[in-house]
């Protein structure tokens, strides 16, 4: 009989290290903070005892999900707001490497779908989100996941920089610290800036405060600051809608070195920076819903990104994205 | 939206007056067949001092489209029309272009010899057929006769293949400049119709945004 093969996490940080963890562990853990501290430790051998619920997914499947593997299955997702629903069945299909835009216009429950995908909404009362949503095989919303491992492997960067009124260099180590990840944090900290390529530009001044930054260093400072803490996936809130069309080129440009590495999905309001970057696009709106009698958010259509801008198969896409909308 | 309603009709407009260059390149042939079947040189060469218009129009409205997607970053079929409203009016440039050189072939000395006269003046009815249908496709926007022209183009082929088969035949001390001539301006008809094929699969694919008609396009 082949002994039954543990799937591994990888870390793919430079500054870091290769580990494995066993994979029922990457979002479970028992005791939120000791438990998730002790998973993401550095040489932690598989613990069958850490199991809390059995995975769904097939035994031995790699974790990592190999180039173009789906890392988010979405099916009839819903997102409500107390009894409103702002978002309705959603179905899609997100792949690894792969850069996602979300594009509709406001109210169309992009911003809510991107929210769901690490549980930012957990944190708001009344928000309940129904259906299925998969993150690499593994139910997100299922018994035992940890809203704080899923917020570590799914990085979320939003509209407005929000850098800690810290240093930059403890803006960069926070994510490594609070995770209690084992890593030389110096290197880390350079790593992560020279991934979002902010490092040369502070590297002289790493003790100053993140606040006197511009607004597109400040962006990536955050970038760099997901980055450090090691995610999978970075989700973007419009990260370029504060800033300027050369620091939105910068922004853009790392978004594609990056896409080796990270799964990043992005929220756009710019119609081009969708077509300029992403691989897939998906495009929402929002109707009547005919059960709740008001207008809630849904997926029109998501395809290849050439495909929505040259050749749409939906009419409303095609409305939306030459600009006829309504 | 006013922007957006002046841009649609900075289309309908382009649309318009590409099909005036269609009409210009259409005169040209049609005038350079009237030519050569009536060997009337002041008609060839009203055709060839014609295609300087014919060019400085298709330079402005090149212009007029370049100055769309710089200006209105278009996409969907807004794109797809911009990028074929180039290509159309390329392609009737060139239909220009071959028009002249049958015109020029109309002052060369060579003999008109019955048969070969009587199939260019087949072929040139072809080619002006193809080229009225690609026109319509273009401004009527028909899918049906856009995707149609390529099978009645084989007709023309047929045509032309009979032609040189009967110059191969000719001998004689006029054969080489009849050869010669007569197989210039039956090619030169044959690749107007083969820009009126590509005006149609252009059409099909601005109307479909299938990308199987690019690749015909491109045969």
């Amino acid at each position: 009989m082949t002994p039954a093969v543990h799937p591994t996490f990888t870390c793919r940080m430079s500054c870091g290290h290769r580990r494995s963890l066993p994979s029922a562990s990457i979002l479970m853990t028992n005791s939120r903070s000791a438990r998730s501290r002790e998973l993401l430790t550095e040489g932690t051998e598989p613990q069958p005892e850490a199991t809390v619920t059995p995975r769904l997914a097939p035994v031995g499947r790699d974790t990592v999900a190999p180039e173009g593997a789906p890392i988010f299955e979405i099916e009839n997702l819903s997102v409500y707001y107390g009894t409103f629903r702002a978002v309705r069945d959603v179905s899609l299909n997100m792949r690894k490497g792969q850069i996602t835009a979300f594009i509709g216009p406001s109210g169309c429950g992009k911003t809510t779908l991107l929210r769901s995908l690490n549980r930012m909404h957990d944190l708001i009362p009344g928000v309940r989100v129904e259906g299925s949503l998969r993150y690499q095989g593994d139910d997100l919303y299922g018994p035992g996941v940890d809203p704080v491992v899923v917020r570590r492997l799914i990085g979320m960067v939003f509209q407005r920089p929000n850098p800690f009124p810290k240093s930059i260099y403890d803006n960069v180590a926070f994510g490594p610290k609070i995770a209690k990840l084992d890593v030389n944090m110096n290197e880390c900290v350079e790593q992560a800036l020279r991934k979002a390529a902010l490092w040369d530009e502070v590297k002289d001044r790493l003790k100053t405060s993140a606040t006197q930054l511009s607004g597109g260093q400040q962006q990536r400072l955050c970038i760099a600051r997901a980055i450090a803490a090691q995610p999978d996936v970075i989700l973007m809130d419009e990260p370029c809608s504060a800033l300027d069309p050369v620091a939105t080129l910068r922004i853009e440009d790392l978004m594609q070195e990056l896409k080796s590495d990270y799964t990043i999905v992005i929220v756009t309001h710019n119609m081009q920076q969708a077509a300029r970057v992403s691989d897939m696009t998906a495009f929402f709106t929002a109707e009547v819903d005919a059960e709740a009698d008001r207008r809630a958010g849904l997926l029109v259509e998501f395809d290849r990104t050439e495909k929505i801008f040259t050749s749409p198969g939906d009419e409303r896409t095609e409305s939306y994205v030459s600009g006829r909308f309504g | 939206m006013a922007t957006r309603a002046q841009f649609q009709e900075a289309l309908e407009m382009l649309r318009v007056d590409v099909d005036v260059l269609g009409v210009m390149a259409e005169q040209a042939v049609s005038g350079a067949m009237r030519a050569l079947l009536g060997e009337d040189e002041s008609v060839a060469s009203d055709v060839i001092a014609g295609d300087d218009r014919t060019d400085a129009f298709f330079v402005t409205l090149e212009e007029r489209a370049y100055a769309l997607v710089a200006q209105q970053a278009p996409v969907a079929a807004d794109l797809r029309f911009l990028m074929s409203a180039l290509r159309v009016m390329a392609d009737y440039e060139k239909t220009g272009d071959r028009a002249v050189a049958v015109a020029k072939s109309v002052l060369a000395d060579w003999e008109r010899e019955p048969v070969t006269i009587g199939l260019l003046g087949r072929m040139g009815d072809l080619a002006l057929t193809l080229l009225g249908s690609a026109r319509a496709a273009w401004l009527e926007q028909d899918l049906f006769v856009a995707s149609d022209l390529k099978r009645r183009d084989d007709v023309l082929d047929g045509t032309f293949r009979q032609l040189v088969a009967h110059l191969l035949t000719r001998q004689g001390p006029g054969a080489p400049s009849l050869v010669l001539h007569a197989h210039a301006a039956g090619r030169n008809l044959e690749r107007i119709a083969d820009h009126a094929v590509i005006i149609g699969e252009r059409v099909s694919y601005m109307l479909t945004g299938d990308p199987s008609a690019l690749a015909a396009e491109a045969r």
